[in-house]
């Protein structure tokens, strides 16, 4: 069993290491390619982040036992060792598998949830920066509301005060409590660029406000929309995790890094693997992110000189 | 220069930063002898209210204890039959004038602690409470065959019952903690939750109040003039944590002094290896079990759809390795339980007959119910519908929390598919008593006898009270009633029980997963210490410090 | 300047209005009626009831709405039932814990942000920035409640160098008697406020050291290199002054990620905060505490942020003329 998962452990880094390798051969004839890789942590980032993607779509080869296998619940929370990779937390289940599993629920949670910010903040603030007046005014105001709430605290009481939540909901509450900051970016850039000629062009040929917004006005915006995306999705995981941790994340036995945690805290004491290595890769991919997030800012804004 | 101005800053610092070391490094010289000591307990949980009928919870009891007396407590053998066995507290002495007439003499030197004399109107009075509706005391059941308390004069009271039975005495002492009335009775007893007597209470017991921080901690001081004895240790505090396992965190930091359970096995392991604590095991009250909502949820008129079944919820039983669940989450600080019982319970007996764990035969049965895997996803269906339902829980408790995981585990393997219900504590109990579930996670704190506990929860006469998954065998019910009404015998009331609990657990209206035994850990300096298992403070005023033992904690002077 | 700060100051109260109308109806269209504390045997039904009746729940929501802010005019904010005491007081108990929390975080933030800012600005490209920097990302993508627990198992269990949790010793320390109180609560206050402290100094560490080069290489630097000035004046005195920018910035949202990540930090190391108080509240349906909390938080942060603001425009006079101030980066937890 463990050669097995050695190997696969080694294909995955091989795998993300081939990647990481392409990207900078084809991203080295643009300019914004070249700029991203000036940053030496874009690099090692890329390779986290691929890293932990390959694991996650592989979970079912790479994992040498199935996450919700209950091992040898009368023997429970051993240490790392030959046969467990990463020890058994106190359910006698493998650590590393439901890690792995974990990278699914987690980094997709994390990913969905950025995507329903990034879509629900876009809109937005491009329909506030674009139409400015009345309709800017009401959308700030409720941005500004939104923006003064503690995030956590919404979301404790969205969560803890319905019965069940289903994770499709999870993921739209984190996402709809997180696309303040986004729709101020957007409506910025919006702003700046809706007095460009290309726009007055576009409306002196009769393009509708929408098409105006959608082919023309976003697509020069995009870039700060993809950084705050990067460094969101990083959010959004801890935020997950912070949930999970007060009890009301994704629900058991399904693995998320953030309710692995919340599994293996009150055995921090005896057995410290099955809390520290979860947010270990919750750091880990954070930080990936956050690497990549400010190596994107830096590549797609000419504008800023890299310090 | 900079530099000579820097350095002068940082002379300035730490001769500041060394003045107030040395200012905080005196050592109090303080208390000495045998009657200092200082107790710290440190609690997962906090009182709500310092009055004792209107409150539920195991911790005021605790805290409520040292500050009320009862008229007798129980002694240490537990024995709730007749009264030879009760200690006297606030009677000194009681008769007997007539099969159903008891008569307390109190004793004359009791005290409220602001001077008052206890007298028999406060014990009147104290039952008026107990059994008003607006006070609503969870022991107003336990009352109910009492007719009247009289009071003959300033120091004797009447207890007239309406009929004899063996526990009658227990019932008469045991609930009621006896409380001042020239200080209650003006206060409107709808308004009692939130009196401000609950917040600073004054009572007659061996300790005083002396504060309570919200959230932080209580502090009671002895009362030096305690008439039936002084308590050694002159100050106790309650040190208020967010769960237990950050109460053991402490207590194992140095914190604390005392825990009342230390509940999982690798606690008692990290006590166990300190070498300043003493660990103290001790029957434990309290049992835990799935229960199955025998009723169609919110429609008890209808049977539940999957649980009306007795033959799925024999299968469900045989399927739960009950012995192996307890190993990983409690070790050996439990016992399964042969049936609803806790380790208390004087009927407690291994040989009981129950359906035993037998994975084959649930499968077997399940299979023979018409429960199979048509479609091959792993979990059982019937008809198109799947063998699924969702167990009920409270976050609040850790050591269900991990059984709920096991045995979503443990079903799944057997084909069922099940998905837990953590909700917090207030609406766990709303649905509880509501019906609103499919199955519960469920655990009883007992009485010292089960005489009411039992029926409470596994007759009709639970219904809308503490019998959640309306469980009803005529059979059970007559045996029970048998086993109440002899209680003085014995031997017969052992049979009776037996037989009830067997009959009981051939219907399997429940899986009784485990019923703990406690392990106090207390600091070594405390010696004398005698736990009682159904209130381990309960002689609290006998522990004490040695004088060649005593800590700075203990000298402090205030 | 004084219409912008009116425009301001009455755009705060909206937002306060707003949250405290959201917070009431969220709270009150939940499901599960309030019913007492947590206990082990659970109110009867009737009880429940009436207790409903006496505080006002079986109103209708507008009705109880319109009283709520009645009493909120008269800085009443009603009883909490769980805590059987009035809420306003449970709050005040509660916030000094999490001001001094907040308040050490944001010292260890910014001084140790500072600091490896100017470090890392004075070694730019070198070893020790690399490594700094790399630390720092690291540690500011931790989820703050992990690195406390491990905070609390490495030095408070293994080490036992601080203690595992709480704000004071409760026998010799229950308030702030002496000197020797003092610096038992501070020692209790080391963990926590570092836990949240590092995590945030991190991101200021990034911040500054941006900032700090890019004042480095102004000319006016350079000219007052030029005049002769020793190398370490120039630096602390010039480059520092237009270096506190950022600092009113992060302060105005650091607010919202203190609250944040006291929740979490309070729930681990016991510490009888306004995030504690707030969790458990809503874990127990207590409306009038959760209400309550959200409307005392809304208010610090809006207030921060009306500070921050308002320092900004001061110390920055270009700042004063540009509306919508600060650009939101994503997100921020």
């Amino acid at each position: 069993m463990s050669v097995w998962t050695w190997l696969t452990l080694g294909g995955a880094a091989v795998l993300a290491l081939a990647v990481v390798a392409e990207l900078r051969r084809r991203l080295q004839t643009s300019a914004p390619g070249r700029r991203f890789f000036r940053h030496p942590t874009a690099a090692l980032g890329l390779f986290v982040l691929a890293f932990f993607v390959t694991i996650a779509l592989a979970a079912p080869v790479v994992a040498p036992y199935p996450p919700y296998y209950q091992i040898d619940i009368g023997h429970p929370n051993r240490p790392p060792s030959a046969q467990f990779l990463l020890g058994t937390d106190p359910f006698s289940r493998d650590v590393w598998s439901r890690l792995v599993y974990g990278a699914r629920v987690s980094l997709g949670i994390g990913t969905l949830a950025m995507l329903v910010a990034a879509t629900v903040g876009t809109a937005v603030g491009a329909v506030s920066g674009y139409f400015r007046r009345w309709v800017d005014a009401t959308l700030m105001r409720l941005v500004d509301v939104g923006l003064a709430m503690p995030r956590i605290f919404v979301l404790l009481m969205a969560v803890a005060l319905w019965e069940h939540i289903a994770l499709w909901a999870l993921v739209l509450l984190i996402g709809l409590t997180g696309w303040f900051g986004t729709s101020r970016l957007v409506r910025a850039e919006v702003l700046s660029l809706r007095e460009r000629e290309f726009v007055a062009a576009a409306r002196a040929l009769g393009a509708g406000a929408g098409r105006v917004i959608f082919r023309h006005v976003l697509p020069n915006a995009a870039a700060p929309i993809i950084v705050s995306g990067a460094l969101g999705i990083g959010n959004m995981m801890l935020l997950e995790a912070g949930l999970s941790f007060l009890g009301l994340g994704v629900p058991s036995p399904a693995p998320s890094w953030g309710n692995m945690i919340a599994d293996g805290w009150h055995k921090m004491a005896v057995a410290w693997w099955s809390s520290t290595f979860p947010g270990l890769a919750i750091s880990l991919v954070v930080m990936a992110l956050n690497a990549v997030g400010d190596a994107l800012r830096d590549a797609l804004d000419p504008r800023r000189e890299a310090a | 220069m900079p530099t000579t101005r820097l350095a002068r800053a940082l002379a300035t610092v730490a001769g500041l930063t060394g003045l107030i070391v040395v200012a905080g490094c005196e050592r109090p010289t303080g208390c000495s002898g045998e009657y200092c000591g200082t107790l710290v307990i440190a609690s997962g949980g906090e009182p709500d209210i310092l009055l004792p009928p209107v409150s539920e919870f195991a911790i005021t009891r605790d805290v409520t204890d040292q500050l009320f007396l009862k008229l007798a407590d129980l002694g240490l053998s537990g024995n709730t039959i007749g009264d030879e066995d009760f200690q006297p507290q606030l009677a000194e002495r009681w008769e007997w004038d007539a099969p159903t007439t008891l008569v307390f003499h109190l004793d004359p030197r009791a005290r409220w602690q602001d001077g008052h004399a206890v007298t028999s109107a406060d014990v009147a009075f104290t039952y008026d409470a107990y059994t008003d509706s607006l006070v609503n005391s969870s022991a107003r059941s336990t009352l109910r065959h009492i007719a009247a308390v009289t009071t003959r004069d300033s120091l004797t009271v009447v207890f007239r019952f309406r009929q004899r039975y063996p526990e009658m005495f227990y019932d008469a002492v045991y609930q009621m903690r006896i409380l001042p009335a020239h200080l209650l009775r003006e206060v409107p007893r709808n308004q009692w939750r939130s009196a401000a007597f609950g917040r600073a209470p004054v009572g007659d017991g061996p300790y005083r109040f002396v504060a309570w921080k919200a959230g932080e901690s209580i502090e009671l001081a002895a009362d030096s003039t305690f008439f039936l004895g002084r308590p050694h240790l002159r100050r106790v505090i309650w040190r208020f944590t967010p769960d237990q396992f950050v109460a053991v965190t402490q207590l194992i930091a140095g914190d604390a002094d005392a825990v009342e359970v230390l509940v999982t096995p690798d606690n008692v392991q990290r006590a166990r290896a300190d070498t300043e604590l003493a660990t103290y095991p001790y029957k434990g009250s309290q049992y835990g079990y799935v229960g199955f909502n025998l009723a169609a949820p919110g429609d008890t008129t209808k049977p539940h759809p999957l649980f009306g079944d007795r033959d799925l919820r024999r299968a469900l039983v045989m399927a739960t390795d009950r012995e192996r669940l307890l190993r990983n989450v409690l070790g050996e600080f439990a016992k399964v339980p042969p049936g609803p019982l806790s380790q208390l319970w004087w009927i407690w007996d291994p040989e009981i007959r129950e359906l035993p764990y037998d994975s084959g035969q649930a499968a077997r049965l399940l299979t023979r119910t018409g429960w199979t895997d048509s479609d091959g996803d792993g979990i059982r269906d019937k008809d198109g519908r799947p063998l699924a339902f969702r167990l009920l829980l409270p976050t609040t408790s850790a050591i269900r929390r991990q059984y709920a995981r096991l045995l979503q585990e443990q079903f799944r393997i057997a084909g069922v598919d099940v998905q837990l219900d953590e909700v917090d504590f207030s609406l766990y109990n709303e649905r509880a008593r509501a019906g609103r579930f499919d199955a519960l996670l469920n655990t009883w704190n007992t009485d010292a006898t089960p005489s009411s506990g039992f029926p409470q929860t596994w007759t009709p006469a639970g219904f809308g009270r503490s019998n959640y998954g309306h469980y009803d065998n005529p059979d059970v019910d007559r045996l029970v009633d048998r086993a109440v009404a002899s209680a003085a015998n014995r031997d017969q009331a052992r049979r009776a029980w037996r037989a009830a609990v067997e009959t009981l657990n051939r219907d399997a209206p429940g899986i009784f997963l485990y019923a703990t035994s406690n392990v106090a850990a207390i600091h070594k300096r405390v010696v004398d210490v005698t736990i009682r298992p159904d209130s381990w403070l309960a002689l609290l005023r006998t522990w004490r410090i040695p004088a060649d033992r005593l800590t700075d904690r203990d000298r402090v002077e205030r | 300047m004084a219409a912008w700060l009116v425009r301001r100051l009455v755009a705060s109260i909206a937002i306060v209005f707003a949250v405290v109308t959201i917070t009431f109806f969220v709270v009150r269209l939940a499901h599960g009626t309030p019913c007492g504390p947590a206990g082990e045997r659970p109110l009867p039904p009737d009880v429940c009831e009436r207790q409903r009746v006496q505080f006002g729940y079986d109103q209708p929501l507008l009705v109880q709405y319109g009283k709520y802010l009645v009493a909120l005019r008269h800085g009443e904010l009603g009883e909490s039932f769980g805590l059987h005491r009035p809420v306003a007081d449970a709050l005040a108990d509660a916030i000094p814990n999490t001001f001094t929390l907040a308040l050490a975080a944001l010292l260890v933030d910014f001084a140790l942000g500072l600091a490896l800012g100017i470090y890392q600005a004075v070694r730019a490209g070198r070893f020790g920035d690399v490594a700094v920097g790399n630390v720092a990302l690291l540690v500011n993508s931790m989820p703050v409640f992990w690195l406390g627990l491990v905070l609390l198992l490495v030095f408070a269990q293994w080490l036992r160098w601080f203690p595992a949790g709480g704000i004071h010793n409760p026998i010799l320390c229950p308030r702030l008697l002496s000197p020797y109180c003092l610096l038992d609560f501070l020692w209790h206050l080391v963990l926590p406020a570092l836990t949240l402290g590092l995590v945030g100094a991190a991101g200021t560490a990034r911040y500054q050291r941006a900032a700090m080069l890019e004042v480095i290489r102004q000319e006016y630097v350079r000219t007052a290199r030029a005049k002769g000035l020793r190398e370490r004046r120039v630096l602390l005195v010039h480059a520092l002054r237009n270096a506190l920018l950022p600092i009113i910035t992060l302060f105005g949202l650091a607010f919202p990620f203190l609250f944040t990540g006291a929740v979490l930090i309070e729930t681990v190391f016991a510490w009888p905060g306004m995030g504690r108080l707030a969790v458990n509240a809503i874990f127990q349906r207590d409306y009038p505490v959760v209400t309550g909390a959200a409307v005392l938080t809304t208010t610090m942060v809006v207030l921060g942020n009306l500070i921050a603001d308002v320092l900004y425009a001061v110390v920055d006079p270009r700042i004063r003329v540009q509306r919508g101030g600060r650009g939101g980066g994503g997100g921020s937890v």
